[in-house]
């Protein structure tokens, strides 16, 4: 089988996993307790303005022509407008107007891991039970255990008030000014005069110091586990066979680590770090909601908790299409790193 | 426990788009009155806070914060979040100015009923604007298209209010009595006249149309309803350019993030101010964004003080005004400031409800006197509350507080007392023992509040044969189940749409709360034949729909408040908990007038004034 025609079965494959999971959604919001049009109206409701809203919507047919109308509308990407979180706006609209806060945190919560624990780990596994290693790895499990919420409120009231706790180090007047701890007033700006064509560098060092601590909480776990899993595949590559011939041959240390061990070691953490892209959709509803993000995640929650059909499941759909894409990449990567790897032995 | 918006803001950040919210949070551990218990000796001040402002309008921007907001057409807004930024982009023909309890009329230059109140007729003003160059002054046929809007639009979700509340004349079509377009009997008699004409008499007119969803738009902006293509989409008109006639126009919403308002031209908008520049709204819901925000950092004029936060010990009261409200000072917070502060008691009802059907009356009973309103106010809201006797709230009470505070003497079950003994003697004269308790599930949606009484009357009642269940279920949820008659008791609460004692006692209207129904007011199923309380309250409810005459039938819906009030405490189908006091405060360079008993979400921002901040 060629490595194309792998590609093609695994999309195919992918049909029966987005019916599954669109169906699971339906199912959840629509059989279970929630209900939309109680979410609207709270307790200051009108029977009639009740029963009005739900013909309008379409929630007295049956369930079953609800389904299919349901997939039917999701095949063909017509999304729909948004029933509870923000009524009568476009799904789509919704969802681009907050999709981008979300991939900028998590662009930045999957770099930072990427560029501090994936080092920290090699070294830590070239140089093991040396007192870096000791350092490296008990910070990375102190790291990989501090929870989200803790870290997060921690960071916001830690940073609100740094001239007090850091002896004078003022976070807010750092670099570049931002009175603004939390939220992303800046990259609004940023991303908006982007849009219109304009690139203002200051703007984008305000928008980066301002996700920063976002990002820091939501890769801290994953920052853990980079470290610790390079730290481990880069021992084991360590002491296998072919580094210990390359050595005999007198292979120089530098090109030893860089050409023989690096890209074998990268294997074991292709899955961790693509793994990780579930970030960059989801990003985390805890995070968003605690930094004032309110991007996908926040949006994601809230739209299943009300019962807002036309959004939890355009994006449990876009969800799952990137999952499936993600993984095929994943799949796709391998084939780059590892050569050996192939689709043909079938 | 903070002041109302914010605490509603609370429930609205688990529930999402709910209505005028209904939660109260609460923190554990007794709250300390001191300072407090004095007040009411406080002799009131003179009236000072109204004063004219010179008109002149600073560079200054009133900063804010809010939860998230779900629309801007003001026919489809059901949430207090987008209640807050409609009320500054649009102007009804009246308004309660600052939130009070009484009308004024703010587009409407005069209003003429006549004797049988059902011919309305309303002027308007010759110097109102909309707040877009492209639409100029404000005639009678936006009035009318308007309100066509409000009750023919896909996009309405308060129909109701203009089709049934005011009742103005109108047709129906089919089994499902649905509203025939254009059959409306309102019309634009010349430029600023509107006639319009009321299937039956109402009484509360002004204030009704004082209600955000009574807004007034250009004629034709969008084409939601026949006979209009719309000037633009419907899209543009809630998202960018919704034209209104109130002091801001729309700057910025960026879902989920922030929204900006930008002032009027001081000497363009037809009513006071707007003396700001603008107003920005950072958008967040949780306690300790919100903190960091508004208080560690100070990016807003006024401080959100979560619970966890919170110090009743940090309140200190320094009079009363002519309005009853107290004020005083808060502080000192985090960032060394002390704010000025006031309290506000609020037109709203916290309650726990029975379902008749499905509970016995001896366990309804046994609740009531168990329920020690004080004990919770005291102990569970760690803030100011007025205990409440009754479902009508003190200030629109027939008689007003004093008779409300008369009548409470004949509150059968002993308020403010925990009376386990009496609550065992029923139980027990019911069949009931330790041995064999009665089971009753009790709901409570996600308050704080709510969950501490509720486990506080779970210990109480345990002794007095009861074993009650507590359920926390999402509020939707909760909602849901009990139009089924699903539940067996839950905990709400009622905050007004117009003030009148008609708002809240139609909750308890028995043939409206049969759970049978497609969408029943209250899942109480009260029934007339069963229970001669029941039919108590349905005859006084009918004296009040047959007596709608603002003025004569006043007397007459007066004692059929109150017979309402007694058959609901022969049968214990709402058990009336607490008023809600918010407590409000801002930084010391934000000035403003206070907010009446309406609530602050309903005072327009014209009338604030932000000067040289610290």
């Amino acid at each position: 089988m060629s490595r194309w025609s792998y590609f093609a079965k695994r999309l195919v494959l992918s049909i029966p996993v987005i019916l599954f999971g669109t169906t699971v959604t339906f199912i959840a919001i629509r059989m279970g307790p929630i209900d939309p049009v109680s979410a609207v109206f709270g307790t200051q409701a009108n029977p009639d303005d009740m029963e009005r809203m739900r013909r309008q919507l379409g929630l007295n047919q049956p369930l079953w022509q609800q389904y299919f109308d349901f997939l039917w509308d999701m095949v063909t990407f017509d999304l729909g407008q948004s029933w509870v979180v923000e009524t009568n706006t476009d799904t789509i609209e919704l969802i681009k107007s907050r999709a981008p806060r979300t991939v900028w945190m998590g662009f930045w919560a999957i770099l930072i891991p990427l560029f501090i624990g994936i080092p920290l780990g090699f070294y830590a596994g070239l140089n093991p039970n040396t007192a870096g290693d000791y350092f490296a790895s008990f910070g990375g499990i102190v790291w990989r255990a501090m929870p989200n919420f803790w870290l997060a409120v921690i960071l916001l009231v830690g940073l609100s008030r740094s001239e007090d706790i850091l002896f004078g180090f003022s976070w807010k007047t750092f670099l570049v000014d931002t009175p603004q701890v939390i939220g992303t007033k800046y990259f609004h700006t940023a991303w908006t005069n982007l849009q219109a064509g304009q690139i203002q560098p200051m703007e984008w060092a305000r928008a980066t110091k301002q996700i920063l601590p976002a990002a820091v909480v939501l890769g801290s776990a994953s920052m853990g586990n980079e470290m610790r899993i390079s730290r481990t595949a880069m021992l084991e590559t360590k002491h296998s066979n072919y580094v210990e011939m390359a050595k005999a041959k007198g292979v120089s240390g530098r090109s030893l680590v860089w050409k023989h061990m690096f890209r074998n070691a990268l294997i074991p953490l292709v899955p961790v770090i693509t793994g990780e892209a579930g970030l960059l959709l989801g990003g985390s509803v805890l995070v968003e909601t605690v930094m004032a993000i309110n991007g996908i995640g926040k949006l994601f929650f809230d739209a299943l908790t009300e019962g807002d059909m036309p959004v939890a499941g355009a994006l449990m759909f876009i969800f799952i299409l990137l999952l499936v894409f993600i993984n095929i990449m994943q799949d796709f990567l391998y084939t780059i790193i590892d050569p050996r790897v192939g689709y043909e032995g079938e | 426990m903070t002041d109302n918006d914010t605490t509603r803001r609370r429930f609205l950040q688990a529930t999402g788009g709910a209505a005028t919210a209904v939660a109260l949070a609460g923190c554990s551990g007794g709250g300390d009155d001191e300072g407090q218990d004095d007040t009411d000796t406080l002799t009131p001040e003179e009236e000072t806070e109204r004063t004219t402002r010179e008109q002149e309008q600073t560079d200054k921007t009133y900063r804010r914060h809010n939860s998230t907001m779900t629309t801007l057409d003001p026919i489809a807004s059901t949430d207090e979040a987008s209640g807050i930024v409609i009320i500054n982009l649009f102007d009804a023909l009246t308004n309660y100015p600052n939130g009070e309890t009484t009308t004024e009329n703010l587009l409407a230059e005069s209003m003429e009923v006549s004797d049988d109140v059902t011919e309305v007729t309303i002027n308007l003003r010759d110097d109102i604007t909309y707040n877009h160059d492209d639409y100029g002054d404000v005639t009678a046929g936006d009035v009318a298209y308007s309100f066509e809007r409000l009750a023919q639009s896909d996009n309405s979700r308060r129909a109701s209010f203009i089709l049934d509340f005011l009742g103005v004349a109108h047709e129906t079509e089919g089994e499902e009595d649905t509203y025939v377009p254009g059959s409306l009997d309102i019309e634009a008699s010349d430029e600023k006249t509107v006639e319009m004409t009321l299937e039956s008499p109402f009484h509360a007119i002004p204030e009704m149309i004082a209600y955000t969803s009574f807004s007034i738009i250009p004629e034709g902006i969008v084409g939601d309803i026949e006979g209009y293509d719309g000037d633009m989409s419907y899209e543009q008109f809630t998202q960018e350019t919704p034209v209104g006639a109130g002091p801001f126009s729309l700057e910025t919403w960026n879902s989920g993030s922030e929204c900006e308002v930008s002032a009027r031209p001081i000497d363009e908008y037809h009513g006071e101010g707007p003396y700001v520049s603008g107003v920005h709204w950072m958008i967040a819901e949780e306690d300790n964004a919100l903190y960091t925000y508004t208080v560690l950092n100070e990016n807003a004029d006024v401080p959100y003080i979560p619970n966890s936060q919170y110090d009743a010990n940090k309140v200190s009261i320094e009079g009363k005004d002519s309005m009853g409200r107290k004020y005083g000072t808060y502080g000192p917070l985090e960032n060394d400031k002390t704010v000025p502060y006031y309290q506000v008691e609020e037109v709203g009802v916290y309650y726990f409800a029975f379902n008749q059907a499905n509970t016995e009356p001896a366990v309804r009973k046994a609740f009531a006197h168990a329920m020690n309103q004080q004990q919770m106010i005291d102990e569970v809201l760690n803030g100011p509350g007025t205990t409440a006797s009754h479902i009508t709230p003190p200030a629109i009470y027939p008689g007003g507080k004093e008779a409300y505070l008369d009548h409470e003497g004949d509150y059968p079950y002993g308020l403010d007392e925990t009376r386990i003994g009496k609550a065992t003697e029923i139980m027990e004269d019911a069949g009931y023992s330790s041995d064999d308790p009665y089971e009753l599930e009790l709901t409570i949606y996600e308050s704080e509040l709510f969950a501490e009484i509720a486990n506080i009357l779970r210990d109480q009642l345990a002794s007095a044969h009861v074993d009650v269940q507590i359920q926390q279920t999402q509020f939707s949820t909760m909602l849901s189940r009990g139009r089924k008659g699903n539940l067996d008791a839950y905990s709400l609460g009622w905050i007004m749409d117009y003030p009148a004692p008609d708002n809240f006692l139609q909750l308890l209207n028995p043939p409206q709360t049969d759970t049978s129904l497609d969408a029943p007011i209250s899942y109480v199923d009260w029934d007339p034949d069963e229970s001669e309380a029941a039919q108590k309250a349905t005859d006084a409810w009918e004296k009040i729909q047959s007596n709608p005459a603002p003025e004569e039938g006043q007397d007459a819906r007066n004692e059929g408040y109150v017979s309402m009030e007694e058959a609901n405490w022969e049968d214990v189908v709402f058990l009336p908990l607490l008023h809600n006091v918010a407590e409000n405060m801002h930084y010391s360079w934000v000035e403003k007038p206070r907010a009446g008993a309406a609530g602050r979400s309903r005072q327009k921002k014209n009338v604030v004034y932000v000067g040289e901040r610290d």
